[in-house]
C-alpha cells in the first residue's frame, strides 16, 4: 500500500509556496529540500500549505521546524522495518536528562561561535528548527549533529552521544 | 493485534515527558492501559472505541478522513489539564503508535495530521524504525 502521494495539482501549488518562501527569506537549499519532499509526500505538501496559511510568524516557524525535521528524518530513514532496542518507560527520564545535558553542552559551543543566528547561516538549517532542536528533548539526528559539527569545526569526540535518532 | 512503538512515538514521548504533559500515574493507570486495548484488534470489542471523545478517525486540514489514521484522545491530562492525543496508524493487521502531542489549538492538530500522512506513506512502504511492542 502506498497512499498519500502528492497529486500533480498539489505539486503545482508547491511551486507557488516555494516562491513565497524565497520571498520570505528562507534558505534556498531548505526550500529545495521542502519541494523535493512535497513532490513525493502529500503530508509535506500539506505542511507547506499550512506555512502559507499560517496567521502569524510563530505558526510559520513551527511549520518550518516540522519541515526540517521531516527532511532530516527522510535522509536517515531505513528502507525496511528496523527494530532498535526497547526503551522502558522508567528509563525515559534518564534518557531525557542525558539528551538535555548533551544539548546544553552543544549549545555552549554554539554560543561561543556566534550563537544560533550565526549557526543558521553557516548550516542552512532554519533558525526555528535550531531553536526547537536546542529547546526540546527530541533525540538529535545524525544529520543535524554533523551539520553543526561541520559549521563549528568540531570533532567526532565533541559531538558523540548515546541517544541519536 | 501487534502494537508497535515507532521511533517517532518514542521521540514524542520524550518531549511530552520533558514538558510534563502527563504524570507518571496517568501514564501507568490510564494512557498505557488505554493504548494496550488496541491489542484486542479492530473493530475493538471495548465500548470506549465507540466514543468519539476517546477514539476516532484522523482527519486532515481539509477535514478529509485520513485512511488508516486514527486518534486516541485524553482530556484534562496533567497539571496543565491539556488535551493529549495519540496518532495511531492501523495497517496490515498491525497498530503503529506514531506520535503523541498536546492539542493546544486547531493549527497544531493540522500540522500533526499532515505529519501523520507522511508516516502512513512511510509505514506502507516499510520505511520505519520501531522500538518494540506494547
Amino acid at each position: 500500500m502506498s497512499t498519500f502521494k502528492t497529486s500533480p495539482e498539489q505539486q503545482l501549488k508547491v511551486y507557488g509556496i516555494a516562491t513565497a518562501m524565497k520571498t520570505a527569506g528562507l534558505d534556498a537549499n531548505f526550500i529545495t529540500n521542502c519541494v523535493k519532499l512535497a513532490f513525493e509526500y502529500e503530508g509535506a505538501h500539506d505542511l507547506m500549505q499550512l506555512w502559507a496559511e499560517a496567521s502569524n510568524q510563530e505558526e510559520k516557524d513551527e511549520v518550518i521546524a516540522d519541515l526540517q525535521d521531516e527532511i532530516d528524518t527522510h535522509q536517515e530513514l531505513p528502507k525496511k522495518p528496523t527494530k532498535k532496542p526497547y526503551v522502558k518507560f522508567d528509563d525515559l527520564d534518564a534518557i531525557a536528562k542525558n539528551i538535555e545535558g548533551y544539548k546544553r553542552n552543544l549549545r555552549k559551543l554554539v554560543d561561543r561561535h556566534g550563537g544560533i543566528v550565526e549557526l543558521a547561516k553557516k548550516t542552512g538549517i532554519p533558525q526555528p528548527s535550531l531553536s526547537r532542536f536546542f529547546n526540546s528533548n527530541s533525540m538529535p539526528r545524525r544529520t543535524t549533529i554533523y551539520k553543526i559539527a561541520e559549521a563549528l569545526g568540531l570533532s567526532e569526540k565533541d559531538i558523540i552521544t548515546d541517544w541519536v535518532a | 493485534m501487534d502494537v508497535l512503538i515507532t521511533e517517532w512515538a518514542l521521540d514524542s514521548y520524550l518531549n511530552l515527558k520533558h514538558s510534563r504533559a502527563f504524570t507518571d500515574a496517568e501514564y501507568k493507570n490510564t494512557i498505557r492501559p488505554n493504548a494496550e486495548l488496541l491489542k484486542d484488534g479492530m473493530p475493538s470489542p471495548h465500548p470506549q472505541f465507540q466514543n468519539p471523545k476517546f477514539w476516532g478517525p484522523a482527519t486532515d486540514m481539509a477535514k478529509k478522513t485520513i485512511q488508516c489514521g486514527y486518534k486516541m484522545k485524553w482530556h484534562n491530562v496533567g497539571s496543565g489539564k491539556v488535551q493529549l492525543r495519540l496518532a495511531v496508524v492501523i495497517l496490515g493487521g498491525k497498530a503503529f503508535l506514531c506520535q503523541g502531542y498536546v492539542k493546544t489549538n486547531d493549527f497544531v492538530d493540522k500540522r500533526e495530521m499532515a505529519k501523520l500522512k507522511i508516516r502512513i506513506r512511510d509505514i506502507g512502504r516499510g520505511h520505519y524504525i520501531y522500538r518494540g511492542m506494547l
